[in-house]
């Protein structure tokens, strides 16, 4: 595929983004290829109720 | 890559996070990774060789990027060779993210993010 971009007159007067999660871009101009890739794990997956702080000698590795 | 200046007037910022980037003007390649393991204990006890990367699956699993495999030809050409920016706010940029001011050839970025809690059983409570 074959395409071409004339690009005029780029002004922003005003912009106000809150928050930019993780992996995003926020762009005032052009690019070519973009990849984004984001690996989201949170509780209740990985909510663990009792579990008791772990002794010392269980936390030595080799 | 034609190239154009980028003008800004005002940018305002609270806090940037890890690997994230603020860029004014042109740029080729971008590449930003980030893993996050963010860990929530009630009784705040860690030690040092405690939660590490490679235990867990979600930072070891690859992620497949869809690769394009149609011949793709751009030519952009600019009339004027400015970008005017007055007044941008972001207030937040967490993990890896990008707030980009100008031209750019390609961005890749990459985050993994795993939160744990844990929680003390009321029996284990009472012993505080």
């Amino acid at each position: 595929m074959f395409y071409q971009v004339i690009n005029g007159d780029v002004c922003v007067e005003n912009l106000k983004v809150e928050t930019l999660v993780t992996a995003s871009s926020l762009f005032i101009g052009d690019t070519k290829t973009v990849t984004l890739t984001s690996n989201y794990e949170t509780p209740p997956e990985t909510l663990i109720v009792g579990v008791t702080t772990p002794r010392p000698s269980a936390t030595q590795r080799s | 890559m034609a190239k154009r200046t980028s003008h800004v007037q005002s940018l305002t910022n609270i806090s940037v996070d890890t690997s994230s980037v603020i860029q004014i003007g042109d740029s080729k390649v971008l590449d930003a990774v980030s893993n996050v393991l963010a860990v929530q204990r009630e009784k705040a006890i860690f030690y040092e060789n405690e939660f590490l990367f490679r235990d867990y699956f979600t930072f070891c699993e690859p992620i497949d990027v869809p690769v394009i495999t149609e011949p793709l030809e751009i030519t952009t050409c600019h009339e004027t060779s400015a970008i005017c920016v007055n007044k941008v706010r972001v207030n937040f940029l967490a993990a890896s993210s990008v707030l980009h001011v100008g031209s750019n050839e390609s961005i890749c970025l990459g985050s993994r993010v795993k939160n744990i809690r844990h929680i003390m059983k009321d029996a284990d409570k009472n012993q505080k």
